[in-house]
């Protein structure tokens, strides 16, 4: 089956008085690698139950390519599931839930028993055609109910935190694994997790889903290095929230009072005033650090408090003379150069986000 | 637990274990006795009670009335019990909790009572005593039982395994018959051997909503009224052991994760 353009026009989900969803409008271009990543309860999952027919918007429409799916059952959609439990059938071998969709969907004997062996083989599972899924480990019955799902040939791939139940190097195995197979199929993959990691190892895009609403969506590195507010800033990655008010703007950048020291920074979503309390985000990587005072404006002096070696990596955290910390992450070569007592630092106006809200 | 109130509890323990088997070891004892009359002294023992046992056309015909109604009402009680129990776990319609009650009623309500009602409902019907009234009494009394066990099994099946049907192209129809009855079927046939038992062993539905035909406790009984003989004995052994094995295992399949 051709992969298709899954779009949601303004899908909204109530329970009673409680808004699970509101209005999300969303495209997603065939083969990609789309996530939806939030805490628990923003609605991701609702999202996808409503994109695999398991429950009815309150209001909007979901289009599959040029059709309008929102009413169609899950039976009747050519989009597949795989579940956050796996929910394999315990009382078939793996060939059989494997070939389960392709059964229902009228195909001969022949052609199921076909496509079983070459999905079994694909997902590096032949050998195990003839076992129960109480007999595989985490990981192979991982793959069995991802060889399932795919199996019928469906045009977008639902993924509900199937990862959720591996344990943790397992885990970070089959993410690999799972963006190849992606690869590989061609097919449009939409995942659903709550790990910020996970989302930002596997997926072309992120939507980053907070209250039922998509805060922000973009690539990985677009949603790590350009926040578009708080909630994305310190959700994904570790990050320094500096609380700030505005002095003025200066051409493109902004210019930032932290507490006596001057900051400058870009601001890439709406337009600060002078007076205005802001956050400015910079990742803890992304502090320029020296051990003497540099030939620059925007250098300020902090005290060590803590010095972490975390083996490639060493972490500081320091306080500035107003007592405002920052959590600081060099190379540990570069990090042998800075004192034990103090350092140099400069906030780079580049590497720094302002966020209104 | 201090020693001395551990050794009492074990001698409670076995103190009771021996009035339950001793009355039992006596009635299969007795039936190998080699003589009309059953009491102490023992002179000699004998196979003779199972042979007649065996030889008695009669019994054997009693046997196999009992064992057709048996299997009959535990058909019918299998199909509607789970019925009501995938409506009542899954549907949501007003006044389900009174469809409960009325549903599992029958396994609490004094077996006289129910006898009674349904002689006289049956009667109404136009449905004489007989095979067919013992065998709907059975069923009222049996379903309760299926729709129980039913609902427990499909509260502990995960909603993802029915869902993960529906969404490879499984309709209603489909997901209970491949999904759903496999996962509830070690349930069901506990439940099964459960009600068969019930039935076989029941004596006032059977002797009220009886024909002229008895079932096999209605026999033991007429047979008492005309004097006890080690005959009885044997046959009473004989449904020990087979009610025995078949409880036990019924007792494992529906324990059975």
């Amino acid at each position: 089956m051709k992969n298709a353009t899954v779009s949601l026009v303004d899908i909204s989900k109530k329970y009673g008085s409680f808004v699970a969803v509101e209005k999300i409008n969303l495209t997603i271009q065939p083969g990609d690698f789309v996530t939806l990543l939030g805490p628990s309860g923003c609605g991701k999952s609702t999202t996808l139950r409503i994109l695999g027919g398991f429950e009815t918007p309150t209001t909007g429409q979901v289009f599959l390519g040029d059709d309008d799916v929102t009413n169609i059952p899950p039976n009747r959609r050519n989009v597949n599931m795989v579940f956050q439990d796996y929910a394999l059938f315990p009382h078939m071998t793996c060939g059989r839930n494997i070939a389960f969709g392709l059964e229902l969907k009228g195909k001969t004997k022949a052609e199921t028993e076909a496509r079983v062996d070459e999905l079994l083989e694909f997902m590096q599972l032949t050998g195990f055609k003839d076992r129960k899924p109480e007999e595989l480990s985490g990981g192979q019955r991982q793959r069995v109910a991802l060889a399932r799902a795919l199996a019928p040939d469906p045009s977008v791939l639902l993924l509900d935190e199937p990862l959720g139940a591996l344990d943790a190097k397992l885990r970070k195995q089959v993410q690999i694994e799972l963006k190849s197979i992606q690869k590989r199929t061609g097919k449009t993959f939409i995942f659903v997790t709550h790990d910020q990691e996970e989302a930002l190892t596997m997926s072309d895009r992120v939507l980053v889903m907070n209250k039922g609403r998509i805060e922000q969506a973009g690539s990985p590195k677009d949603l790590y290095s350009h926040p578009e507010s708080r909630f994305v800033a310190e959700f994904i990655g570790e990050t320094n929230m500096l609380e700030c008010g505005v002095k003025g703007i200066d051409g493109k950048q902004v210019v930032l009072d932290w507490f006596g020291t001057e900051l400058r920074g870009d601001c890439r979503k709406g337009s600060p005033t002078p007076g205005q309390k802001v956050g400015a985000v910079i990742r803890p990587e992304n502090i320029t650090c020296y051990s003497n005072k540099p030939e620059s404006s925007l250098a300020f002096e902090l005290n060590i408090d803590q010095r972490i070696f975390k083996g490639s990596s060493t972490t500081f955290e320091a306080r500035s003379s107003k007592g405002q910390s920052l959590t600081i992450t060099l190379d540990s070569i570069r990090a042998d150069e800075i004192g034990t007592e103090k350092m140099w630092v400069v906030l780079k106006p580049e590497y720094l986000s302002i966020l209104l809200n | 637990m201090t020693r001395h109130t551990r050794l009492i509890m074990q001698m409670v323990y076995w103190a009771f274990v021996l009035y339950l088997f001793i009355p039992l070891s006596l009635m299969v004892l007795m039936g190998f006795k080699d003589s009309k009359f059953i009491g102490f002294p023992i002179k000699s023992l004998t196979l003779h009670w199972y042979k007649v046992v065996i030889q008695d056309l009669e019994l054997m015909s009693v046997f196999a009335y009992s064992f057709t109604i048996a299997i009959s009402s535990t058909v019918l009680a299998i199909i509607i019990g789970t019925w009501a129990a995938m409506l009542l776990s899954q549907a949501k319609f007003k006044g389900k909790i009174i469809v409960f009650a009325l549903i599992t009623l029958p396994a609490v309500l004094p077996g006289i009572i129910s006898a009674i009602a349904l002689r006289i409902y049956s009667q109404t019907l136009g449905i004489e005593p007989g095979m067919t009234a013992v065998i709907l009494g059975h069923t009222v009394h049996n379903v309760p039982f299926v729709t129980l066990v039913g609902m427990a099994r499909l509260n502990s099946q995960p909603m993802s395994h029915v869902e993960a049907a529906q969404d490879l192209g499984a309709d209603n129809v489909i997901s209970f018959f491949r999904i759903t009855l496999p996962y509830l079927t070690p349930a069901l046939v506990g439940a099964g051997i459960f009600c068969m038992l019930t039935s076989f062993d029941d004596f006032v539905r059977s002797f009220f909503l009886g024909g002229y035909e008895p079932t096999l406790p209605v026999y033991i009984f007429s047979q008492l009224r005309t004097g006890m003989s080690p005959e009885i004995n044997a046959i009473s052994s004989v449904v020990l052991v087979i009610t025995a094995v078949m409880g036990l295992a019924a007792e494992r399949l529906m324990r059975r994760k």
